[in-house]
């Protein structure tokens, strides 16, 4: 009985919240909709090696209500990851949201030059003030002020897929291809968070990709494709590269 | 049609609620940790235009980063795959806050934006759209970005990378705002390192078209005789003497309605 008073609860809240939900997001869509012209704006930031551009907003699009714009590396290296942060209002609160990219293959890396298309949605039709957070180089040097902290998440990461790459081809070599299959159906168990405990979820997150890397070479190659895909680096940095 | 649907559940599971006996701190309790969900996306480009459909069976991982007023819920993760139509539950998961997601692949094994991260704002049962955006096409320049279709230049270059000339001419297409082919014509030069292509301005009707955001499409010309969107570049089109404006839609004629029972019935609009 008590049970189903619980799930009888929860089914209320849930239909309460979608109703409310979607009475309150009507308002904020016209009110937006009227003020459409100036709504996307790029903040001007000296010296940024990577420039955005090229600022399309398809807000007003029910079917595909998109900010699109295109990032161009408007300096001399390399650029192997960024950090492109958006100031915007969600459900009523001001916030910062954002995107990061690392170039996974070598193709997405961007030389001088090179641009890249991305995009946001922006359903609500809210004002957006695009900026460039953080730009990594291909030979490990950065620019930004790193407010997403970034670079914390990349060094983690790839910490983490280097030393599960390196446990699991050492596991395979002692232990056998059974253990390797086991190990990586194994769940990663994360820890109790604070925003304080980044690197450590990043190293985590880093042992998950791996995981998962080697999980998609068994189902299409069986064994020997895992110990191929356990040989690949975790992108195309310096650091990954240099392992 | 939502909203009425969810107002008629409403009553009836508020009805059946009641009579379970649910008290006002065991909602609040219920609904201050009842997560969010989240939405994977990807853009496509067809036709000239972005689109956005449902990215399937994406691994993910969101990492709770800071709260919000009146923040509920679990901080500790939310490791989720995502289903066939790209959605899934962060139960439980901390809102109103942000968090970020981090993708590790999807299912087809493309690995569509593997690697990436994005910062997306939880709201309490409400969904946090996340878009993948590396499908999309690579944006080309066009030389001149502009044109007049009353005095257009004679040639115009578009600028890119990987246009190719091994099976043939590749083919140029301008787009309207609308997604509509307006006109198509055969590269005449082409950059033997493939960065740059050249065609003759294709003939836009001076009488259909009152200018707007224009997409040229760059197609190489496949083994096969198809062809293959190597890349998209904005021109401005405009029209420095446009058409008369179309003559303005007449009033709409009402359908005839009846009414019921003393309350007026929506009817129908006819054009």
């Amino acid at each position: 009985m008590q049970h189903l008073t619980r799930f009888l609860c929860a089914a209320l809240i849930t239909l309460l919240l979608c109703f409310s939900s979607a009475a309150a997001q009507s308002p904020d869509g016209r009110r937006a909709a009227q003020g459409s012209s100036n709504r996307v704006s790029v903040r001007a930031q000296a010296g940024a090696p990577l420039r955005i551009s090229s600022v399309v907003d398809n807000s007003d699009d029910a079917d595909a209500p998109l900010v699109e714009f295109v990032v161009e590396n408007v300096g001399a290296k390399p650029i192997q990851a960024f950090w492109i942060s958006y100031d915007t209002v969600a459900h009523g609160a001001n916030v910062t949201l954002g995107m990061g990219v690392n170039a996974n293959k070598p193709e997405l890396t961007l030389p001088s030059g090179k641009r890249r298309a991305l995009a946001i949605i922006n359903r609500a039709k809210e004002k957006i003030a695009l900026s460039v957070d953080f730009v990594e180089f291909y030979d490990g040097s950065t620019w930004g002020a790193d407010t997403a902290r970034y670079a914390e998440s990349l060094a983690g990461e790839r910490a983490g897929a280097r030393a599960e790459a390196e446990r699991l081809i050492k596991l395979l070599k002692m232990n056998g291809p059974q253990a390797v299959k086991e190990a990586i159906a194994d769940k990663v168990n994360y820890p109790d968070l604070t925003t304080g405990s980044r690197s450590e979820v990043s190293f985590l997150i880093g042992v998950r990709a791996t995981r998962f890397r080697a999980q998609q070479a068994y189902e299409k190659g069986g064994l020997p494709a895992v110990e191929s895909a356990l040989q690949q680096p975790y992108d195309t940095s310096a650091a990954s590269l240099s392992r | 049609m939502n909203k009425m649907r969810c107002a008629t559940l409403l009553l009836v599971v508020a009805l059946v609620g009641t009579t379970a006996g649910c008290n006002l701190q065991e909602i609040i309790n219920l609904l201050r940790s009842a997560g969010f969900f989240i939405h994977t996306l990807a853009t496509v480009r067809e036709a000239g235009r972005t689109r956005i459909v449902d990215h399937p069976h994406v691994l993910t991982n969101g990492f709770h980063q800071r709260d919000f007023a009146g923040a509920a819920g679990d901080s500790r993760r939310c490791d989720v795959e995502t289903d066939d139509t790209g959605h899934a539950t962060c139960l439980q998961g901390r809102a109103p806050a942000i968090w970020e997601f981090t993708y590790f692949g999807d299912r087809s094994g493309l690995n569509l934006c593997a690697n990436q991260h994005f910062a997306v704002f939880s709201a309490p049962l409400a969904t946090s759209d996340i878009l993948c955006t590396d499908t999309i096409g690579i944006f080309f320049t066009a030389v001149p970005d502009t044109i007049d279709v009353q005095a257009p230049p004679p040639v115009v270059t578009v600028y890119g990378e990987g246009i190719s000339t091994e099976y043939g001419m590749p083919l140029v297409e301008y787009w309207n705002e609308t997604g509509v082919v307006v006109a198509q014509t055969t590269a005449d030069q082409v950059a033997p390192d493939g960065t740059w292509i050249s065609a003759n301005t294709p003939y836009i009707d001076p009488n259909s078209t009152f200018g707007g955001a224009y997409t040229v499409g760059i197609n190489n010309v496949m083994a096969d005789g198809t062809y293959n969107t190597v890349g998209y570049a904005s021109l401005t089109v405009t029209n420095s003497n446009p058409p008369p404006l179309p003559e303005p839609y007449p009033e709409p004629t009402p359908e005839p309605c009846n009414n019921v029972g003393g309350e007026q019935m929506i009817c129908e609009t006819t054009y």
